[in-house]
Order: C-alpha cells, then structure tokens, then sequence
C-alpha cells in the first residue's frame, strides 16, 4: 500500500471517529444553529423553535437528506415545540416521521399515540380512537415500564371508547409498581365504576319518582339544587290551586288560572327530571373523558422527562 | 442567516435584525435577536439583543412575551443610555400591559438609575397615565404640573375629573325608596319601570290578601315583589358603578391625547440626545 493510500485511510478513519454520521460540528455555523435550536425548545420559546426549525430545514435540505440521525432530531423538536403549542397535527405528523433507531423514537411513539387518542377523544371520533388502539397494541415496548405504559394508555383508550371488557383486559396488566402511573391506574379503575354505576340511571324511574313526590327524579339524578327547587315550584302552585278550590269552587276561572299553572309545573317537572338523568349522563361521560385525557398524559411525562 | 459569524468585534451583529425590521418582519427579526443574544459571549451585545427582540415582539404587538423577554436583562452596570432604554422599554411594557402600578414602580427605578434629566423626562409622561388609570387624580395633576414645568410648557391643564357617584348611595336610594337609585344613576326610564313593577305587585298580593287568599298573596304578589324590589337594589348599584367607569374611561382618554400631544414637540428634541441606534454603542 502506498504512502499516499495510507495516509488518506488514516485521514478517513479519523474523520469518522471525530465526526460520526448524523453529527455536527460545534464549530460550523450548521452546529451552532442546531444549538441554537436547543436552546430555543429549552427556554420553551416554542414558536420561535418552529420558525428557527423550518429555516433549517429550508436552508439545508440536501445535507439534511444524508444525514437521518440529525433530520429526526429535528423533527422531534419541531414535534416537541408544536405539541407544547397545541398545534397537535403538525406534533403528530413530526412524531411519527421519526426513525425507529433515534434515541426519542420510544418517546416520540407514546406521544404519537397519546396525541392521535387526544385528538380523537376530544372530536369524539371512535373510529379514530380504535384505529388508534389497534396501532398501540401491536406496537411491541421491550422494557417492563414501556410495556406497562402501552396498557395503561390502551385501558384508557378503552374507557373512551367506553368499551369495559378491553379495557378490562388492559387494567388486568397493570402492577402499580410504578410510581409515574399508579395513581392514574387507580383513578382509571374508579372511572369505568362511575361510568358503569351513571348508565345503570333510568330516566323512566326518575319520571315514576316525581310523578310521586315532585322533584324526587332529579334528587335520584343527581341534581339535589334543582330536585329541591322544583319540589318547591310545585308545592306553591299547588297550595295557590288547592286555596283557590276551596275558597272559589272548581269553575272559577282563578282555579282555572292556577290549576293550569299547577298542571303544567307538575308535568314539567316530570318531563325535566326525565332529562335531567340524561343530561347528568352526558356530563358525567364528558368529565370523565376530559378527566381519562388528562390522566394519559400525566405518566408520559413523568417517564419521559 | 445564521451563516454569520457572531464574534463580538463585527459591528454588523445586528444588520441581519435592522434589515428583517426594515422589511417588517418581526416574527424573523424577534428570532434572530434571540440568535445573537445566544451566540455572543458579550454582555453588553446581549443586553442589546434583549432589546433589540422586545422591539420585535413589540412590533408583533405580544406585549406579554416582550416584557417577560425584557425581564432577563440586568441593567445595572451597563452605560447609561442601555439602562435608559431597557428601563423605559419595562416601564412602556407594563403601560401597554395595564400594569399601573408596575408603571409607577418600574419609573421610580428608571429615575434612581439613570441620572441624564432629559432621558428621565422622556419617560416621565409614562406614571402620569398611569395615576390617571389608577383614578388617582390629584396625584396625576401635581405630576402633571410638575412635568410640564420641567418640559417648560405653559398652558391650562385639562379640565377637573368626571364627578363620580356613589355605587352605594344608589343601592341605598332604592332600598328605602324603590326606582330612585336608577335615576340617581341616570337611568331615569328604568327607574320609573321599576317603581311601577314593585307597585302593581305589591297591590296584587294586598288586593289577594284583603279578599282572604293568603297563599297566591304571598307567592305571587309577595314573590313578585320581592325580585323586583331586590333586583331595583342590584341594578342601581350596577347602573352607578358602570356610569363611573364610562366617565373615568373617557375622561381619561381626552388628557391621555391632551397630554401626549403637549409634549411630543419637546420629547422629539430631547429624543435627539439618544443614538439613533442603541446597538451603535
């Protein structure tokens, strides 16, 4: 081998060791603008992360091709930024673009999947929630938190979906060994009893029971404000016919007046505590789902700090 | 843009940040001021980037970001007319903010840490405007006074405050006599509505009473009565708070433009103390 050929290997094997695939140098002004990048995502100036991210990628596109390690840096960052500016599609897209050997992909994924749940939970898009607990489930998490971690976002992707034998099939999983997720393991368990306990409430019962004592359905619903407030309505049109009644006789038209009255408050307040389970229903399911999304996340950055 | 070199020694640090500004646009110039405060080692060029981004920001009208931005430079130390300017940029952020009484603090400092009069009094209209938003009249029109004498301006000063009524005296009006807290209040039509609702009730339960029906007189005329009586009280008391802040608000606005316009002759001159760029020091 001649001189030149040596020294031209020596010159290549140093290059690699100094500069491995997918690093800058500090030095260049390439490096100093990626430092600059982190230091905009750690001072959390996340729009000015994204427009400092966008110009990058702009300005070197062609490096960036052969450079996959680097180009997923950035996209988690950019992800990073635009989930902390609820721009949740753009975080979703720049998550999921992320290669499977970068050192965040693992993070990147849960916060894809916790993302898309987000989204769909919010819109209230089932199609979008199974598609998306689907994708979890066959996603396979090597460590024994990762694992934990998938069951517990399924089993909370299940309680949104309101479907309880998946989710108890996920809640089965859980240890609550982990101190980053076993408050919200418990709180999960305590959401489907609620939600089970609130669909058991029959508004012809609530109907039956104020039919009997007036503003007794909406006490049974959940409403005790409004059960006492319509007891009350009704009670006073009801003394104002019965005196009525008594002191001017059953065709005068003041009976008729204040019977009319009392009629109508009697059947509404049927009617209304009817709907007020329904109604108490659908807040109840509301809260909880903003609750269960609350809660998904919780863990995610506990474990990925 | 970035492919610059930020050393300290190149004067040009900022072109890149006058031109996106010349060119209006401030999102772009509000990063690349970050760039430069990131990149230098040098105190006093990231003391100016500091506030060569809150003029960005400012620009972009995120008076909230632009203060918290202001807030990571320390004066102290740096050349009088940086201290200047980075005291009078949190003094007119916390104005812009409705923070008055941050106004009249952050000028306070201004005042102890630069010593230049005429720089003191380019700012000096700031806790002025704001004593006014405090509705702390006496005090804005001593300063005002004070002010304009240094500025060597002479002339009447606007008008005396609005007269403000009491919030409390109308609730109590309509407490012992029904409909007059409105009126006090200057609603004179909703008065009268509500003295006639509160009497045609409270006839109604009498008229029920007097010919033996108890119950409807106390559920109708007795119920009736007492929301609107109760409710004549809250409106009065709404009426006469809201009339005061109309006033204070527009009275306010006139010495506000009265004010500004008086001394932006002088403060023009004495402008010219300043270097036409903060970052040419």
């Amino acid at each position: 081998m001649s001189t030149a050929r040596l020294a031209f290997l020596f010159i290549a094997v140093l290059s690699m060791l100094l500069f491995p695939a997918g690093s800058f140098s500090s030095s260049g002004s390439e490096g100093g603008e990626i430092r600059f990048i982190r230091h905009l995502v750690e001072q959390q100036f996340w729009g000015d992360a994204l427009h400092a991210i966008s110009e990058f990628e702009h300005d070197y596109r062609h490096q960036l091709s052969r450079r996959p390690q680097l180009q997923d840096s950035l996209h988690f960052m950019a992800g990073w930024a635009a989930y902390n500016r609820m721009l949740l599609p753009d975080a979703i897209a720049r998550f999921q673009r992320i290669g499977d050997n970068h050192p965040r992909y693992i993070q990147a994924s849960f916060y894809t999947f916790y993302l898309r749940a987000y989204q769909a939970g919010i819109q209230g898009d089932r199609g979008e929630l199974r598609v998306t607990a689907g994708a979890l489930a066959s996603s396979d998490f090597r460590s024994d938190i990762h694992a934990e971690l998938q069951s517990f976002q399924l089993a909370g992707v299940y309680l949104l979906l309101r479907d309880f034998n998946g989710f108890e099939d996920h809640s089965k999983m859980f240890t609550g060994s982990y101190f980053a997720m076993a408050e919200e393991q418990q709180r999960f368990r305590h959401y489907a009893l609620e939600l089970q306990r609130t669909d058991r409430k029959s508004p012809f019962v609530a109907a039956l029971m104020s039919a009997v004592v007036p503003g007794s359905g909406k006490l049974y619903a959940g409403r005790r404000g409004s059960g006492i407030s319509s007891f009350l309505q009704v009670a006073v049109f009801g003394g104002i016919f019965a005196e009525s009644l008594t002191r001017a006789g059953p065709r005068h038209p003041r009976t008729w007046a204040s019977g009319s009255a009392f009629g109508l408050f009697y059947v509404s307040n049927i009617w209304g505590s009817a709907i007020a389970v329904r109604i108490t229903q659908e807040e109840i399911h509301e809260e909880i789902d903003q609750r269960i999304l609350f809660d998904l996340h919780i863990p995610l950055r506990a474990i990925f700090r | 843009m970035y492919q610059q070199e930020y050393t300290d020694a190149d004067n040009g640090i900022f072109n890149q940040w006058s031109a996106l500004m010349g060119a209006r646009e401030y999102r772009s110039a509000s990063v690349e001021a970050e760039r430069v405060y990131f990149h230098s080692s040098e105190r006093i060029t990231r003391m100016k980037a500091l506030l060569a981004r809150t003029w960005a920001l400012k620009h972009l009208g995120d008076f909230d970001r632009a203060f918290e931005n202001l807030r990571r430079a320390s004066p102290r130390g740096l050349s009088q007319e940086l201290q200047y300017r980075i005291h009078h940029e949190r003094t007119l952020l916390m104005y812009l903010r409705e923070d008055w009484e941050g106004v009249l603090a952050e000028s306070a400092r201004l005042n102890h840490m630069v010593r230049n009069p005429d720089w003191q009094l380019l700012s000096g209209y700031l806790p002025i405007l704001a004593l006014l938003e405090l509705e702390r009249w006496e005090e804005a029109h001593t300063e005002m006074q004070i002010y304009l004498d240094k500025l060597e301006i002479a002339g009447p000063l606007p008008g005396s405050p609005p007269d403000r009524i009491s919030p409390r005296r109308a609730a109590l009006l309509s407490t012992f006599l029904p409909g007059s807290g409105q009126m006090y209040a200057g609603k004179t039509g909703e008065g009268l509505g509500s003295l006639g609702l509160q009497l045609v009730s409270l006839g109604w339960g009498a008229y029920n009473f007097y010919t033996g029906y108890y119950v409807t007189a106390l559920f109708t005329g007795g119920g009736l009565f007492q929301a609107f009586y109760f409710g004549g009280i809250d409106r009065a008391e709404h009426h006469a708070t809201e009339r005061n802040r109309i006033a204070s608000a527009e009275f306010n606005r006139e010495v506000t433009a009265w004010i500004l316009n008086l001394v932006e002759p002088s403060l023009n001159q004495k402008r010219q103390s300043l270097s036409d760029l903060p970052f040419s020091h």
